[in-house]
């Protein structure tokens, strides 16, 4: 549970939601993708290039970007708690105006009302999601209360070269959590700053890994 | 820079503020297309529920530019008027609505061009504070 104060001074509550829920919303947001043109290159041979000023891909990202914006108070509403009758009178009016979909309302009264201000919704869906999931900024937390240094140094600050797959985070959670011995459930149910620091332990434990490979070389 | 007041046809002068980008976005997304402000005359053509939906959005749209983008107040007398003719006025943000749209504007080219000028102001860049703004700000403690 983390404290928030807004832009406006209003203290909001911030729990977590499953981080399962944060994993179906961005595979469902993927952004759209560009339109392919083939060019010729040189000797004959063609090349294909994503034409990324395309009048229709511009649209269709700027749509992408609207949704997934909007999509993302739904997605930490559950999580954001609002002192005792706020908003009773704000939501009221948002009815009146039709602004307000049916339902207890919450996520149109930080909409529109208690997270208009945009940094005040970026830093409440960092919260959320930081309570919630892995994130860079609880490995980043993780690796520096494990001080693990190599040679005096953060491990970090050494040299290693970076591996040519390609994932997301949500694979590395599962890769992580299945060699810690964790079911998936079971990780899911970790908080936010837990799953980050199993991650943090996985990421370090490789790259000490490496330099003690080097170091018997 | 973009005009930060309004002249009605009736003469009044209406003074506009930003509108929050969060708030529009779920009401641009119900007009089901991100550019219809780039062609406006798209949605003459639309159709059935396509096109119920973009009335919708019109209404809404007008409602939050009108209730958070506009600051003038109506007048006693006309929120009593507004009263009188059963209009909600219990909030100054619906009594302000209301006197715009029933007492006021000229029809829909009118509120059209009120919310384009509210959309306008709210999508320009935030104006840098003045030094005299800044120093204000640190002697308040940053409020």
């Amino acid at each position: 549970m983390s404290e928030y104060v807004t832009a406006g001074g209003l203290r909001l509550e911030i729990s977590r939601i499953p981080r399962q829920v944060i994993d179906d919303f961005l595979a469902g947001e993927m952004p759209p993708e560009p339109p392919i043109r083939e060019v010729e290159a040189w000797g004959g041979i063609t090349e294909e290039v994503p034409v990324l000023d395309d009048p229709g891909y511009l649209a269709a990202m700027q749509q992408y970007y609207l949704q997934l914006g909007d999509g993302q108070i739904d997605l930490i509403a559950p999580a954001v708690g609002l002192p005792p009758d706020c908003g009773a009178v704000e939501l009221e009016e948002l009815r009146a105006l039709g602004l307000a979909e049916e339902g207890d309302g919450k996520a149109d009264l930080l909409r529109y009302v208690v997270l208009a201000n945009e940094e005040d919704l970026g830093n409440v869906t960092e919260l959320v999601f930081y309570n919630s999931t892995v994130t860079e900024r609880g490995i980043a937390e993780a690796k520096a209360r494990f001080g693990v240094t190599w040679h005096k140094l953060p491990v970090a600050a050494w040299h290693v070269p970076s591996s040519p797959a390609g994932y997301n985070l949500e694979f590395e959670a599962r890769r992580v959590g299945r060699e810690a011995g964790y079911k998936w459930g079971e990780f899911c149910k970790l908080s936010g700053p837990e799953q980050s620091a199993e991650v943090a332990l996985q990421r370090l434990g490789s790259r000490l890994a490496w330099l003690e490979s080097q170091r018997q070389r | 820079m973009v005009e930060d007041t309004f002249a009605l046809k009736c003469g009044v002068v209406l003074h506009l503020k930003r509108v929050s980008q969060t708030a529009i976005r779920p009401i641009l997304l119900r007009f089901g297309n991100v550019r219809v402000f780039e062609t406006p005359e798209q949605l003459l053509d639309l159709q059935g529920r396509a096109a119920e939906r973009a009335v919708e959005a019109t209404e809404q749209l007008f409602n939050y530019c009108a209730g958070w983008g506009v600051t003038d107040n109506p007048p006693t007398e006309a929120v009593e008027e507004l009263a009188e003719l059963g209009f909600r006025v219990n909030t100054p943000r619906l009594a302000r609505i209301n006197w715009l749209r029933y007492l006021l504007l000229e029809g829909d080219e009118e509120m059209g061009q009120l919310i384009s000028s509210v959309l306008a102001l709210s999508i320009q860049p935030e104006p840098e504070p003045t030094e005299a703004q800044s120093t204000k700000q640190e002697e308040n403690g940053g409020d």
